[in-house]
């Protein structure tokens, strides 16, 4: 946080490109499956690699609206969220703590199946870290847990008869004891 | 402009998304494109895979397939990955006479360990029994590697197992070329396993300490180094020994992120201090040395080098003050960090307990200690502020029950049954004829599943 008087440098940013820049922050336009329109920050915008694949590579002009019929505007707002948050603390030394308390609240009042989709989003969009991320929440959610509720969380139909089922299970019965089954 | 954007649209819409859910907001699991769902499989601990199998038929094909246990074990290899740690498997290894003939030697059998602690009133130990072997004094425990153990016999160095106890599998390796002339001897051999991230082969180690009578009276000291690709018959040998002249003592041998590593008894030059950590990067075949966190203090009694929470520790008994463990929190850059230092007059422990020779590894909230005279187990529970201990006291002498080894394994997929030489652990018939069947291994068997409690 430093002030300047004569030279050029920067006037203080908490945030942003290192490039001492003073222009308006470009801005990069997308439309979601449902019609909504989102203004997304130009460096935001680049941490999603089908945009900057689309922007970028193709050279075309910020003015143009991106079309992303594979989303939701849902989605999209958790994503924005969560690239806005990268992006700040990779100019944070230590930012550990805030990082997993952030991603515990990312999670937190998302269901199971919208978990799933935002996931899947993840993965068009081509945003790396936010997929491995959600692919870990995932798994922390079948750790641990029995087949039924793992069968239900998912909502994935039983299609065992109950002497194969019993044949499965017997090939580990080590693994099937002991077991959380709290929802947390 | 617009033409641009119809070609956009047209490219992007190929990509691989369920055509059902274009408009969804819900996704179920199944309609996942499958390498998200590998990805989110290989995370899952090996235990939990266990139920995904029962789930439906297509996830027990996707994860029973070579190809996501692979995917699953390089994932847990990985030290970039950070897995969050699972809880370890504990097997107990105690002595159990034959049921025919109760004043024969014992045998020891393998049963997979849950500690409960949750009983007020102590703690119980719950254990299935798994497997059992033939006269247990021939045997000596070589090394633990994620959820395999090796074994070798003490007799004949050359014979030795690579077992699964959870899935009953026994491997017999192939026993290795003989290394030593008609003037020298075998001193000692030791071996670790580990795994090649980039061949993407588990492999074996085997170091041979020869003694070579040179005239008159001198004894020379020479290393064989050895690998062994798993799934091939052959040992090969590498040029890489251990850096050291001289004997080497070496105690402890854990495997950890992918590799084998020994603490071992010897002075390097320039460095102080006795004891070591050695260690054999599997992928450049070379041995190498890890830095110590500080001087170790020696002899090893009271010092464990351990597998815990998905990485290498030191846990240092010797102070009598505190027990101290040591984590190596970032493999690439070889960094310790303190992570525990827990006060041993506030354990309150039973003065019969000692440290000295006791044998420790993990355990689902914390780290375990086994006494020498294994009568006493110690569990640590890390989890609170203040470490709680439980002692666990074997009951007495007249019960036939007498722990001799705890191991701590690892959740893991890898299944030895695609590789030759598996041997068919299966009930005999009759108990006589031991050693016949230890040759071959025949004499393994793996007991049906049931449950008995301490």
């Amino acid at each position: 946080m430093s002030t300047s008087t004569d030279n050029n440098a920067s006037i203080t940013q908490e945030s942003g490109p290192s490039a001492a820049v003073q222009d308006i922050q470009k801005k990069i336009v997308v439309r979601t499956a449902d019609g909504e329109v989102f203004n997304l920050k130009e460096e935001v915008a680049m941490e999603i690699d089908i945009i900057k694949t689309f922007f970028q590579e193709d050279s075309i002009s910020y003015e143009t609206v991106m079309p992303l019929p594979n989303v939701e505007g849902w989605e999209m707002v958790k994503v924005i969220e969560y690239c806005t948050k990268h992006v700040e603390l990779k100019h944070k030394v230590d930012g550990y703590k805030e990082r997993k308390a952030f991603q515990a609240l990312f999670v937190q009042n998302l269901s199971t199946k919208s978990l799933l989709a935002l996931t899947n989003t993840a993965n068009y969009l081509e945003v790396k870290y936010l997929l491995d991320f959600l692919c870990q929440a995932v798994s922390e959610q079948i750790k641990n847990k029995d087949v039924d509720y793992v069968r239900e969380l998912f909502g994935v139909e039983n299609d065992f008869n109950d002497e194969e089922y019993e044949q499965v299970k017997a090939e580990a019965p080590w693994a099937h004891e002991n077991l959380n089954n709290d929802l947390h | 402009m617009n033409l641009q954007l119809l070609v956009w649209n047209n490219m992007k819409s190929q990509r691989k998304r369920p055509c059902n859910t274009m408009v969804a907001t819900k996704l179920n699991l199944m309609e996942l494109p499958m390498e998200i769902l590998f990805d989110i499989l290989k995370r899952v601990p090996a235990k939990s895979v266990c139920h995904i199998r029962c789930v439906c038929k297509i996830l027990l094909s996707i994860v029973d397939s070579p190809s996501f246990v692979t995917l699953h074990s390089h994932f847990l290899l990985n030290p970039d990955s950070h897995v969050p740690p699972a809880p370890p498997q504990l097997i107990l290894r105690y002595l159990q006479p034959l049921y025919c003939c109760p004043t024969s030697n014992q045998i020891p059998t393998l049963h997979s360990l849950h500690y409960d602690h949750s009983n007020a009133q102590g703690a119980q130990l719950n254990a299935r029994d798994i497997l059992q072997s033939s006269n247990p004094s021939k045997y000596s425990l070589y090394f633990v590697f994620c959820n395999l153990f090796c074994i070798k016999n003490r007799r004949d160095h050359a014979l030795s197992f690579l077992i699964n106890p959870l899935q009953g599998e026994v491997l017999r390796l192939p026993p290795s070329q003989k290394v030593c002339g008609p003037y020298s001897t075998v001193d000692f051999v030791w071996t670790g396993m580990g795994f090649d991230s980039i061949t993407n082969t588990y492999k074996i180690l085997r170091v041979t300490e020869i003694l070579i009578s040179k005239y008159p009276t001198t004894v020379e000291v020479c290393f064989v180094s050895q690998v062994l690709v798993l799934g091939t018959s052959e040992w090969r040998q590498i040029p890489s020994t251990p850096p050291v002249q001289g004997l080497l003592h070496c105690s402890q041998n854990i495997c950890a992120y992918g590799d084998t590593h020994w603490f071992v008894n010897y002075t390097r030059e320039g460095i102080q201090g006795k004891i070591h950590i050695l260690s054999f990067d599997f992928k450049k075949e070379e041995f190498f040395w890890i830095p110590n966190p500080y001087i170790l203090p020696d002899p090893t009694w009271q010092l464990h080098l351990i597998n815990f929470r998905g990485s290498m520790a030191i846990v240092d008994a010797s102070s009598g003050m505190n027990i101290e463990i040591w984590v190596m929190k970032d493999y690439n850059k070889k960094q310790w960090m303190l992570d525990y230092s827990i006060n041993i007059h506030m354990l309150e422990l039973d003065p019969q307990f000692e440290f000295i020779g006791a044998v420790c590894c993990e355990w689902e909230h914390g780290i375990l200690f086994i006494d020498e005279p294994a009568t006493i187990t110690l569990f640590l529970d890390l989890r609170q502020p203040v470490v709680t201990r439980n002692l666990f006291k074997r009951p007495n002498k007249d019960c036939d029950l007498v722990s001799e080894r705890i191991m701590s394994l690892n959740g893991s997929l890898f299944s030895l049954k695609n590789y030759a030489n598996l041997v068919q652990a299966e009930e005999p018939a009759t108990y006589s004829n031991w050693t016949e069947g230890e040759a071959s291994g025949n004499n393994f068997f793996y007991l049906k599943y049931r449950g008995f409690r301490f």
